[in-house]
């Protein structure tokens, strides 16, 4: 550990001719955060385009909110903006009882986390030899992840079905984890690989020159410079497991074990043959509450680690 | 990106290279099944242990909260017994089916068997049900009779398999496509109950001039919208025909005038704007439910609507039940009904198969069936059992049918579905008259059934 | 020397994520090739068939007009999507007020799973207990409303516009991180020699963010011609067919007719039809700015 932190903190930026990586952003090198742009007649512009959308979203919330104050009766024979009667915080209650939002919660935070944290992982490794050291498939291999990024998924979907059945993982966690991080292997390999390829090889030769091996290097030299670009595609690849549906609907029978999506459909489903709405809209305001107040706390740390390491044309 | 391509290319021509090393792997072997229980003597063997039972009823509902009563009674009958519900309604069945393909079936299943429809014949005929023949002819202790002969005859079509005669499936309901109609706004307006297609028009005009729209019915479930032209053939062509033409494909739609009469009746209902505003864009929970807010006069519909949407049905709410309306002059079969009965089937790998038996004969006792008429509103396929309070006048309804018929033909699980279907559905959508309507049929039937 | 002991690392490093590769979209992948070939009875049994699957598809209207909307579902997706978030990028990036708000509302909905946002939606949709026809009623604009998941005209758009609405926050991010890459030195220059923003704009940054924006529109039509979730919960490819994309059409075909094999082909059919696409705008193109 003690000579590669050297390693980090000596040569490292000294070897890095042009500044590392996309920079995560101008602003916070050097110049403190611009002052707001004062008013100008095209802003006008930009304030009915960005309130139109808030809008759009903020009365579409306010809808689900409101008919999650509703009863059943009340919601199919009023108005759908007439303001509830009353608080009927009873709703909340029941669907977090009868409808388990709390139970799918759990298993959609375990199976998003597990799978990113792999795919992102196996990610790096995979993409550090493909981008910097020269080999006899490389090009070949690079081409099998490319391909899955280009081929719909969901075309093999029949055959991985009795693979899953073959290995005992199917309805079970562990395998929609698999599944989900080998999904996001062809983009976060594709990216990562576009990624190394901007460092500079000086890297690895002063860090061999100072007798690290090959892996060690990898790990103390070349992984800390990859903090934004891990952070986006990290970022992309939980975003893409949270909302997944098609395989979790495929893969996943038992409630106990379903992801978000799949037991608000199931909860949906009960709406549609039992006229249960105020639970699925309370259950629907259950998920999205935490999912936006997280969000929320940490909108810059996302926002930047999207931009940081995101695609660069 | 021609980087990009190349790369593909040559993943491409590598894939099916591995196509050698792949194309073994079978499925995975069978957990063993249990052996079949003595007909004789299966109520001694029943023991406790888990069993997973497909339930119609979605999660939250008092159906559902029905069911976990018989189940939480099982269980205090046999211990260790341990009975997990499933959700088996229509869009769980994917995934049900994959998991039966895959041997790995629930104890309990419904959707699995009907005698009536060639394709739900297959799973019986694979070997992966069990035949209940005979446990159903073996004499109860408590009436003295066969177990069968407490089931209405109107339904052994159903549980039998036309060829082998034996039985897969017990009906835990019936499901019998019936016209509701609102009876409080029908007196307050003067409105006779319709008994034929020439009344239906008359009164949906009356609705429509009193300010309702006549008819409820959802655009976004096209199956629903076939129910009208199901029933209207059933009128003017008769079962055997349709079912004939449409699902096994023999001779042309074009061949029985019946079935263009049948298609321009429903032209008629929909140019006399019958059916509820917006109904293109409403769901049939919704649609249901604005004919019990009074929105609309009618609801033609599985008479499953009561339990369903038991908890959306004002107190004071007075509903008419009716067998779809006669067609004078009709060539088909004026008093038959479209019906589907909901059998449980047991799958013959079942860990526990006498404690399955037990499940399916507690939910089709007299004594359960009786309890959920009155408390759920199902109709029953049990004989003895009381009409539903809920569905008033339902018994008469099925007195009068002579025969009862499969509902939507059968069409469901073949390959004519996705042709006949959306067809009626843009007849409703006022996107073709009848005669296009046939056309594209004759066209597409042709194409699936290959004649 | 260092080069030789690169190597040593080069297979254990790659092993894993092939592994997990192979296993669940490689070995599938040829496995459909497979059952394609087969024809499968509702129980499983298979038969081989040989490209008696292929020949059916080929006169099969289904697979048409699913293939045909889905590429409608791109098409109109990406007008949908584009003008809007590089507006909304470029407002973004000129520090107005309440930036941190709109950031917030716009990435909002990308958060929220996909279910939540396909279900809402299919409630705000609802012609008489929704959200739009009655805002527009009241609002005297009757005529404007649609029943709009029900009316083949508009449900494709209806839909369309549901994933654009729930994935626009993405674009807008990875847009904005285009635009804070571009030369501050540049755009103060043009703005010194007297260039309006609108000029700027249009002559200075759209075409810096040129590659960009061909990147996001090949990973745009990528994920689109998957849609699947959006169309299976909102209208299940309904009415008769306008929505009915490839990914629901395989999956009612393997799932309600239990017909793996004809699923199977229609995926392969769907992967050569992308793959020609991809070559095809490849040619068209003409630039190899992705190299590698």
């Amino acid at each position: 550990m003690t000579s590669s932190t050297e390693l980090i903190e000596g040569p490292g930026p000294a070897v890095s001719p042009k500044p590392l990586p996309p920079s995560p952003s101008r602003r916070r090198k050097g110049n403190p955060p611009r002052p707001r742009a004062p008013f100008r007649p095209y802003h006008l512009f930009f304030y009915l385009l960005l309130g139109a959308v808030a809008l759009s979203s903020i009365s579409a919330y306010a809808w689900v909110f409101n008919v999650s104050m509703k009863t059943d009766t009340e919601f199919i024979s009023t108005p759908p903006w007439q303001v509830a009667e009353s608080w009927r915080w009873e709703n909340y209650a029941d669907a977090w009882d009868r409808a388990n939002i709390g139970l799918f919660f759990g298993n959609s935070v375990v199976v998003s986390v597990a799978s990113t944290v792999i795919g992102v992982l196996l990610a790096v490794f995979a993409a550090y030899p493909l981008a910097r050291i020269p080999f006899r498939f490389s090009g070949l291999i690079l081409g099998l992840f490319l391909l899955g990024l280009m081929i719909p998924w969901m075309v093999t979907f029949a055959p991985l079905y009795l693979i899953m059945q073959d290995l005992g993982l199917l309805d079970s966690r562990l395998g929609l984890i698999l599944v989900y991080a080998t999904y996001n292997l062809p983009f976060n390999v594709f990216v990562l690989v576009g990624f190394m390829k901007t460092l500079p090889y000086e890297l690895e030769e002063a860090a061999a020159m100072d007798g690290a091996g090959p892996a060690r290097t990898f790990v103390s030299v070349i992984l800390p410079l990859m903090g934004p670009g891990l952070a986006s595609v990290a970022i992309i690849s939980f975003l893409q497991n949270w909302n997944e549906f098609f395989y979790a609907l495929l893969l996943i029978h038992s409630p106990e074990r379903m992801p978000l999506p799949l037991g608000l459909f199931q909860l949906g489903q009960a709406a549609d043959y039992g006229t249960n709405w105020s639970t699925l809209f309370a259950g629907m305001m259950i998920t999205v509450t935490p999912v936006l107040l997280g969000f929320a706390l940490l909108q810059k740390q996302i926002t930047k680690g999207l931009t940081a390491g995101a695609l660069k044309g | 990106m021609v980087e990009i391509a190349r790369k593909l290319l040559v993943g491409l021509i590598v894939v099916p290279c591995l196509a050698l090393t792949a194309c073994g792997g079978g499925g995975a072997p069978a957990p063993a099944a249990e052996k079949a229980p003595d007909a004789k003597t299966w109520q001694q063997e029943i023991k406790g242990g888990p069993i997973e039972v497909g339930v119609l009823p979605a999660v939250g509902t008092p159906s559902l909260k029905f069911l976990e009563e018989v189940a939480a009674g099982l269980e205090k009958d046999h211990a260790g017994a341990d009975v997990k519900q499933t959700f088996a309604n229509t869009k769980a069945r994917p995934a049900l089916e994959q998991r039966w393909r895959a041997g790995d079936a629930p104890d309990v299943d419904y959707t699995m068997f009907d005698g009536t429809n060639p394709a739900l014949l297959e799973w019986a005929d694979s070997g992966a049900l069990l035949d209940l023949k005979p446990y159903l002819d073996q004499v109860d202790s408590t009436t003295g009779k066969p177990w069968l002969e407490q089931f209405s005859p109107a339904v052994l079509q159903f549980m039998e398999h036309p060829a082998t005669k034996k039985i897969y499936g017990v009906p835990s309901e019936l499901s019998l496509q019936v016209l509701f109609y609102n009876a409080g706004l029908f007196e307050k307006h003067g409105i006779t109950p319709p008994a034929t297609w020439d009344e239906l028009t008359k009164a949906a005009d009356a609705l429509k001039a009193a300010g309702v729209d006549p008819i409820a019915v959802t655009g976004l479930f096209e199956p629903y919208m076939g129910m009208w032209s199901d029933n209207l053939w059933l009128r003017t062509v008769g079962y055997e025909k349709a079912y004939g033409v449409l699902t096994k494909g023999e001779g042309a739609i074009t061949d029985d005038p019946g079935f263009l009469t049948g298609l321009q009746m429903l032209q008629d209902l929909r140019d006399r704007k019958s059916f509820l505003k917006g109904f293109e864009g409403t769901d049939f929970t919704a649609a249901q439910a604005q004919f019990f807010q009074g929105k609309a006069g009618m609801i033609l519909m599985g008479s499953w609507l009561v339990s369903e949407m038991a908890d959306a049905i004002p107190a004071d709410f007075k509903l008419g039940v009716l067998p779809f309306p006669g067609v004078t002059g009709g060539t088909g079969d004026q008093s038959a009904m479209l019906a589907a009965a909901q059998l449980m089937s047991i799958s013959a790998k079942s860990g526990n198969i006498p404690l399955s038996l037990e499940w399916i004969r507690r939910v089709t006792s007299v004594e359960t069936q009786s309890r959920r008429a009155e408390r759920i509103g199902e109709v029953s396929a049990v004989k003895g059992v009381p009409s539903p309070p809920g569905l008033p006048g339902i018994s008469d309804v099925v007195g009068k049918a002579d025969r009862l018929q499969a509902a939507y033909y059968g069409l469901l699980q073949s390959k004519a579905k996705d042709v006949v279907y959306p067809e009626i559905a843009k007849l409703l959508f006022g996107k073709q008259d009848a005669k296009q309507t046939l056309e594209n049929l004759d066209k597409g039937l042709r194409r699936v059934h290959g004649n | 020397m260092h080069k030789a002991a690169q190597r040593r690392i080069i297979v254990p490093f790659l092993l894993p994520a092939l592994a997990l590769l192979g296993v669940f979209f490689l070995y599938p992948l040829v496995k459909t090739v497979d059952l394609s070939l087969h024809e499968f009875s509702r129980t499983g049994a298979t038969t081989f068939a040989g490209i008696e699957q292929y020949r059916l598809l080929a006169g099969d209207p289904d697979f048409f007009n699913s293939l045909k909307n889905t590429f409608l579902l791109t098409l109109i997706g990406s007008g949908m999507l584009f003008p809007p978030a590089v507006a909304i990028a470029w407002a973004l990036s000129q520090r107005i007020h309440g930036e941190r708000f709109f950031r917030f509302v716009v990435f909002a909905p990308v958060v929220l799973s996909v279910a939540v946002v396909s279900l809402m939606w299919k409630f705000l949709y609802h012609p008489t207990l929704g959200l739009i026809n009655p805002a527009l009623e009241s609002m005297g604009l009757g005529a404007l409303a649609k029943t709009w998941l029900g009316d083949p005209a508009t449900a494709l758009a209806a839909v369309t516009f549901v994933s654009v609405w729930h994935g626009i926050g993405i674009w807008v991010v990875l847009l904005c991180a285009g635009f804070e890459r571009l030369p501050t030195d540049v755009l103060q220059a043009a703005r010194i020699d007297g260039a309006g923003e609108w000029r700027v704009f249009r002559s200075i940054m759209l075409p810096m963010l040129r590659d960009l924006m061909r990147m996001l529109a090949i990973l745009w039509a990528v994920q689109s011609l998957q849609t699947f979730a959006f169309v299976y919960i909102l209208t299940g490819g309904g009415p008769f067919g306008s929505t009915d994309t490839v990914g629901t059409l395989m999956y009612r075909v393997a799932f309600d007719r239990a017909d793996f094999g004809y699923a199977a082909a229609i995926g392969v059919a769907l992967v050569v039809v992308m793959l020609s696409v991809a070559w095809l705008l490849n040619k068209v193109m003409k630039r190899d700015d992705l190299q590698y």
